[in-house]
């Protein structure tokens, strides 16, 4: 299994990150650090944990018909909804 | 020890991947030094030739998923080792139980979280299935703990007043096979073999109802958790 990229760990956290939200009242801090770290890795390191990730992932931008989206067309293209230039 | 017959080894062969890239994972988020990290790796490896053991080759099983649950135990004794984290191995206890799997998780490959997404909003489908998990593991924590006589002897994992609150509401609603079942587990300190034999069952049934006990619990533990959350 190739190393997880940056976007994917990202992803994982903020996924995770949302999903603990309340249980620090819960688990104590050492706990609440192993469960997320636990999810985390199941996320990134188990082909199941890659297909919830890419499902989750934002929808790509294209610019123009055939375009692949590339990084910063999500924001050029809210630009260009927005009229900003 | 008899070596491992070509069909076990196969199944070890197919495991390997993911086992070991959960393995890097943790490792590489307590930012474990690489020979930590190896000896890790090393632990899985040789978590998943014992498992491989136990498991019937006849029959066409998804050997990532029956083993998961040992591979994430060896990885939390490995790492309570290296931190060493009395937290970490009575956690690691709890993961040897297989109370963390998701009963939908047995046809899945891995750790299991993966999950039937409503594709018009996966990503809040994703974070509720994982917070269920999350709560999941509250209850099973509690119960492969069973309350000792004084605080001082407690390892603290979670709040557990706040827990044992929810606990003892929830004892109420269960039938009373279930009820006596939490009663001698995390009251009483029996193990499942003593559990087993008060019930008259075999212990792998007290096993699985645990489990079934385990999530009822971890499905009010989470509702509570989500009364607390601020608006």
């Amino acid at each position: 299994m190739s190393d997880p990229s940056p976007e994917e760990d990202q992803l994982a956290a903020d996924l995770v990150a949302e999903a603990l939200d309340g249980f620090d009242t819960v688990f104590t801090p050492e706990m609440l650090e192993l469960v997320r770290a636990m999810l985390e890795s199941e996320l990134v390191a188990t082909k199941a944990g890659r297909r919830t990730l890419r499902r989750c992932e934002p929808e790509p931008i294209v610019d123009q018909s055939g375009d692949v989206a590339k990084p910063g067309a999500r924001q050029s293209a809210r630009d260009k909804a927005s009229g900003d230039k | 020890m008899t070596a491992l017959t070509r069909e076990q080894q196969a199944l070890v062969e197919s495991a390997l991947d993911e086992a070991i890239a959960f393995a890097k994972s943790m490792a590489r988020r307590f930012r474990l030094l690489p020979h930590e990290a190896e000896d890790l790796v090393g632990e899985v490896r040789l978590e998943l030739t014992k498992t491989v053991r136990l498991a019937d080759t006849t029959r066409d099983i998804n050997f990532i998923a029956y083993a998961f649950p040992s591979v994430r135990g060896a990885v939390l004794d490995s790492l309570a080792r290296h931190r060493k984290s009395v937290v970490f191995a009575r956690v690691a206890q709890a993961v040897r139980s297989e109370m963390f799997r998701d009963s939908n998780d047995d046809e899945e490959e891995g750790g299991g979280l993966e999950l039937s997404l409503a594709p018009s909003d996966p990503r809040s489908a994703s974070i509720e299935h994982i917070r269920e998990k999350a709560a999941r593991i509250a209850g099973a924590i509690v119960l492969s703990m069973p309350r000792t006589r004084g605080d001082d002897e407690m390892v603290e994992l979670i709040d557990r007043r706040r827990f044992e609150a929810e606990l003892h509401a929830s004892l109420a609603t269960l039938p009373p096979r279930e009820r006596r079942l939490v009663e001698m587990r995390h009251l009483e300190g029996k193990t499942l073999a003593e559990v087993a034999e008060a019930l008259g069952d075999s212990v792998r049934t007290v096993q699985r109802l645990e489990k079934k006990v385990a999530e009822k619990l971890g499905m009010r533990m989470r509702a509570a958790v989500m009364a607390r959350r601020p608006a």
